[in-house]
């Protein structure tokens, strides 16, 4: 066991560490939602640029081809600094490299991976949230002009940032007579594509990342479909693999940079520093260690070959517990101040919320621990 | 990065495996610490356990994760033996003051010593003071540390007669009385820096939090078996989402404390101070918290029969519950650690 950067690891830890310092340390996090997501991925692309993104991802497409304990670091460094929280672009990066024909994966990689196109993942519909497989938004196949295409028709729901999107990893049915976990596909689909209308929807911290995705008879090439007909929902689960790993999705330097916050004005006297905030805060630290260790665990073993399975739902339940303790002692700590005002300690706190629902619930989540790792019965 | 355990520690965690298993607590049993320590002690001295800190005894560097992983095991059974106590937390003791003679007495037998703590249990106690010698199942002698300017020394007493009926049964304690006079049995070696003082409280930390991890799961592993078998409404009780989600709740906090855990027994010989006692805290502090509800949850998984007298569930509790206290429980750590983290932000901040 050796929890210790290899000399190899160290360089590139100390490399990051400059670079934050140099090109990071200004950077604030704005209060206002818009300009927070466009400060999200202004901060990302430069991250990209000097090499810090996809770490772990082959370099002939735009990745850097280092083991998967990579992106640790960079997570670990991300939140020790306090950096802005930058795009969560692992998990489909992934699902494309693996299902992803040459053609898909040199033509849409690079953007996604660098942030300059930016990708919406249609997946919940208003009737299918937790029972996912139940989703109805239809492509069929048809010919148009002699080629064939997919018609989308269709509603998705809880599509974070489908407004400002280029592109959608779309789950839809493609076969409407087969059992309905096999019937289903994924589409990437431009969002200019015509009959493609978002809607925002306002969240809890009136915050707009969140809408609506219509389709209305939308017509896409059927080359935007991502490995077969019918493989939908093995690649929405390896997806959402990579998504409960919460390395790929940095939400571990998002937890870090606001407990920082915390520590931070505690030191200093801008909240007030007594025995029971500072046990606030190392209950939180302790939270986010626990966290971040785990995950140190599960990249060790993707090192060694394993893909993310149902053990992933352990490391997103840890981080459901982190990120609800953080939001917790944010809204404690600034006493008054945090409902006297809205201001980010409100945010923190409904994402917070968020974060046992989105990506699948905390219960299916436990669903899933129970019966696929420790192997409960089914009812 | 490697965060997995070594062949050499798979091969050790195998081996502790099979004796907790053969020396494990079955059926809650009032007389087992007692009674178990004279055959099963020479078993525990047989792997080369109060010896394994010191490295010119068990000719071995670096065995906080070996240390961690015998806990572990221990306490996953349940094992009525004073491992954590004299076998560890004693001898670390013992092997950072340079005592190695007496270490290799207690490595022998000859000697046996636990530690002596305040009789709030969250430090180990001053010479001179009232003190619980812990974990003290037939030991002869109880160690306290002195306060020096030149750093911590030992000081060995014998151990009284009066007995403390705590509710741990897997353990004995014994009353350390105001002011026994000391009894030099070899332990008053160098006094002990700072610095290695502050990996003995690592190692002792993590040595706890190992025990409460095994205990956690042990308790899960027995709970899911119950949920299985048990039958309500025709079907096993296990097939319930509501019980199911217990369960999976206690496999995400024995993982989260198994991550703590492995980190802060590697970082008790291989990461700076610094980080080897924050590691450790937070260790302590995690398993502490989660020791609680875990066992909670799996009291809750057996149902009434957890309540009895007969099932483990108590016993588990009643280990549990020990654990936490010893040292120091998760409140107390979050204070260290916040202490810690607040003292280098303000420090950042000046900077």
């Amino acid at each position: 066991m050796d929890f210790r950067d290899s000399p190899e690891e160290a360089e590139f830890r100390a490399d990051l560490r400059r670079w934050l310092e140099t090109n990071a340390r200004d950077v604030r996090i704005p209060d206002d939602p818009a300009e927070r997501a466009r400060a999200q991925n202004r901060f990302h692309q430069r991250l990209y640029e000097a090499g810090y993104i996809a770490l772990s991802f082959p370099s002939e497409y735009g990745g850097h081809g280092k083991p998967p304990t990579y992106e640790a670091i960079l997570n670990e460094e991300l939140a020790g600094f306090g950096a802005p929280p930058i795009e969560g672009v692992g998990h489909m990066s992934n699902a494309l490299l693996l299902f992803g024909t040459d053609d898909q994966r040199r033509t849409l990689l690079p953007g996604l991976l660098s942030g300059a196109t930016q990708w919406c993942q249609g997946f919940s519909e208003p009737g299918a949230g937790s029972d996912l497989a139940g989703l109805t938004t239809r492509a069929d196949l048809v010919q148009v002009d002699g080629a064939p295409h997919f018609r989308i028709n269709g509603q998705k729901i809880w599509t974070s940032f489908a407004a400002t999107a280029d592109m959608c990893f779309l789950l839809c049915r493609t076969e409407p007579d087969a059992p309905k976990h096999q019937g289903i596909s994924i589409l990437l689909v431009p969002m200019t594509t015509p009959g493609v209308e978002p809607r925002r929807i306002v969240n809890a911290a009136r915050n707009t990342e969140f809408a609506e995705v219509f389709f209305t008879d939308a017509l896409v090439p059927a080359s935007c479909l991502l490995g077969q007909r019918g493989q939908g929902w093995a690649i929405a689960n390896q997806l959402l693999a990579y998504e409960r790993g919460p390395s790929d999705v940095n939400f571990i330097a998002r937890i870090g940079t606001y407990l920082q916050s915390l520590e931070q004005d505690l030191a200093s006297g801008r909240l007030p520093d007594d025995d029971m905030s500072r046990r606030r805060v190392g209950e939180a630290y302790v939270e986010l260690r626990a966290l971040q260790l785990k995950v140190q665990r599960s990249l060790t073993d993707r090192v060694h070959g394993a893909l993310p399975g149902a053990e992933g739902s352990i490391d997103k339940l840890l981080l459901t517990r982190a990120d609800q303790c953080i939001g917790h002692a944010v809204m404690d700590l600034r006493g008054a101040d945090a409902v006297l005002a809205e201001d980010l300690s409100w945010d923190v706190y409904v994402w917070s919320r968020a974060s046992s629902i989105y990506g699948g619930t905390q219960q299916i989540q436990r669903n899933i621990v129970a019966q696929r790792v420790l192997g409960l019965p089914r009812h | 990065m490697d965060v997995r355990l070594t062949d050499e520690q798979e091969l050790w965690n195998e081996t502790v495996a099979r004796l907790a298993r053969d020396l494990a607590m079955t059926v809650p049993d009032d007389d087992a610490a007692d009674r178990d320590v004279e055959a099963g002690w020479g078993r525990v001295l047989g792997l080369g356990v109060p010896a394994l800190r010191s490295p010119a005894l068990s000719g071995l560097d670096h065995t906080g994760v070996e240390a961690a992983l015998a806990a572990e095991q221990f306490g996953r059974h349940l094992v009525p033996l004073p491992l954590v106590g004299q076998g560890l937390i004693a001898a670390e003791m013992l092997a950072a003051a340079g005592a190695d003679d007496l270490l290799e007495r207690v490595a022998a037998g000859e000697v046996r010593i636990a530690p002596a703590l305040e009789p709030t249990l969250a430090r180990v106690a001053r010479p001179g003071t009232a003190a619980i010698a812990w974990d003290a199942a037939a030991a002869t002698h109880a160690l306290m540390v002195d306060d020096t300017p030149d750093g911590r020394v030992l000081v060995t007493v014998p151990v009284g007669s009066e007995r403390v009926l705590g509710l741990d049964i897997t353990r004995r304690h014994v009353v350390v009385p105001a002011g026994s006079a000391p009894e030099d049995v070899g332990a008053t070696s160098a006094p002990i820096p700072p610095e290695r003082w502050a990996r003995v409280e690592a190692l002792a930390h993590t040595a706890l939090a190992a025990d409460l991890v095994g205990i956690m799961d042990g308790a899960l592993a027995d709970a899911v078996a119950h949920v299985t078998e048990r039958r309500q409404f025709g079907v096993p009780v296990g097939s319930f989402q509501a019980v199911q989600h217990l369960a999976a709740d206690c496999l995400v906090q024995i993982e989260g404390a198994r991550s703590c855990l492995w980190h802060a027994a590697w970082a008790v010989d291989e990461a700076d101070v610094a980080e080897a006692r924050l590691a450790a805290h937070t260790a302590k502090a995690y398993a502490s918290r989660a020791g609680r509800d875990v066992v909670e949850m799996t009291i809750q998984m057996f149902g009434g029969v957890a309540i009895t007298w007969e099932y483990l569930s108590h016993v588990r509790a009643r280990r549990v519950w020990t654990d936490r206290r010893v040292l120091g429980d998760e409140g107390a750590h979050y204070s260290t650690i916040a202490a810690a983290r607040l003292e280098a932000a303000a420090g950042a901040g000046v900077a």
